[in-house]
């Protein structure tokens, strides 16, 4: 793959059209992941981000000398859902389930990824019990580009899961994909760019 | 006008370009990235830097309604431009800073050799403590943007440089024949 292809595969996967959803085909990656549920407002979802960011950096460190002028950052992504999607749709933040990510490089092992963990341990404690690399499959999937605060990201969802889908005859095929392409403590918030991600059927 | 800022200037202005914010958020910003650091900037100066900015039209402030309301402050098109122009000079400006080492080694006549090559010893040896430091605050502090990771590893370069030029030094002044 040259730098070009693999540029212009980056950009159909993490930059989308922000005016109208486009379908893209998702390839099998493999991410750092932890599990959680509830508000993510509260500490465990930002305790979650801290750990998958401390993780990884040891692999990133790697990644930035192998990969050379190729490298780029990888943002903070998460799947939600919830047992009742109308809590989902509506944000209803204390029913929400949620699984952080962060992409890793696909030559990443058992023995990075462990060296990333030590790493982690080292500075934080105790690890999160669902810290963990996982391949994530979304083949083909629905996504847009959202400018602007995480509020308003309710009325894209809401466009997607009513009429979008339904006007495709589609149906989720898989969580709910968060995409954070900007550090909200760094960013105001209607300067931010979130992708929103669902796989379909 | 090219009214020069001072670095805590710059680095508030900085701060509030990101988007606009209260003098505590600021504060606490300060604290959370380790800014400082690399610049002198206590909290009660935080208030009068930012009274600075706004003396010289660079940050403007603005007061929701309600009496406890905080003031948050935002950069005026004049502080973009200020921001711009400071933030090049400082890139491109080389300014050398003086290490109290150079003052060592000018008067290192003056000193018996068993004691000149053990405070150059101590010396490397705070050099690697200082590297693994902020190797940790580096860690400590991800995710960071491409900029900020480069500005730490500014910091460890430069003393992965003077390790190096230490243990050279170190290595010619204990072999080399010492008078008296």
């Amino acid at each position: 793959m040259t730098t070009t292809d693999f540029r212009d595969r980056l950009y159909e996967l993490y930059r989308p059209p922000s005016d109208h959803f486009t379908f893209v085909d998702v390839p099998d990656m493999q991410f750092a992941v932890i599990d959680g549920d509830g508000n993510p407002e509260g500490e465990v979802f930002a305790k979650a981000i801290k750990w998958l960011f401390t993780t990884i950096y040891p692999i990133k460190q790697d990644a930035k000398k192998r990969m050379g002028k190729r490298f780029a950052e990888p943002p903070l992504e998460c799947l939600w859902w919830a047992d009742d999607m109308s809590d989902l749709i509506l944000g209803n933040k204390d029913k929400l389930k949620w699984r952080l990510m962060i992409v890793l490089p696909h030559w990443t092992d058992d023995a990075l990824f462990q060296q990333g963990v030590e790493t982690a341990v080292g500075r934080l404690g105790e690890k999160p019990t669902t810290l963990r690399r996982e391949i994530m499959k979304e083949g083909h999937s629905v996504q847009i580009l959202h400018k602007g605060p995480y509020e308003e990201l309710q009325e894209i969802n809401t466009k997607l899961y009513r009429d979008f889908l339904p006007e495709h005859d589609l149906k989720p095929n898989g969580f709910h994909h968060q995409i954070y392409l900007d550090d909200p403590t760094r960013t105001a918030s209607q300067k931010r760019k979130t992708i929103i991600r669902q796989p379909v059927v | 006008m090219s009214e020069s800022l001072t670095d805590s200037e710059l680095l508030v202005l900085g701060l509030v370009s990101e988007m606009p914010r209260h003098g505590y958020e600021l504060e606490q910003i300060i604290e959370q990235r380790g800014m400082r650091e690399w610049t002198q900037i206590g909290f009660s100066s935080i208030y009068f830097v930012l009274g600075k900015l706004e003396k010289k039209g660079l940050v403007t402030a603005e007061k929701p309604a309600g009496t406890k309301a905080k003031k948050s402050y935002l950069m005026t098109e004049t502080g973009q431009q200020a921001l711009i122009t400071q933030t090049l000079s400082a890139l491109t400006t080389v300014r050398p800073t003086y290490s109290s080492l150079l003052m060592g080694m000018i008067h290192w006549p003056a000193l018996q050799r068993e004691q000149a090559l053990d405070a150059l010893n101590q010396r490397g040896k705070a050099i690697q403590e200082e590297i693994t430091r902020i190797e940790g605050i580096q860690l400590d502090q991800q995710p960071l943007p491409d900029h900020v990771d480069a500005l730490f590893d500014y910091s460890i370069a430069q003393l992965r440089s003077e390790a190096d030029w230490l243990q050279k030094t170190l290595d010619y002044m204990t072999c080399k024949p010492w008078n008296t």
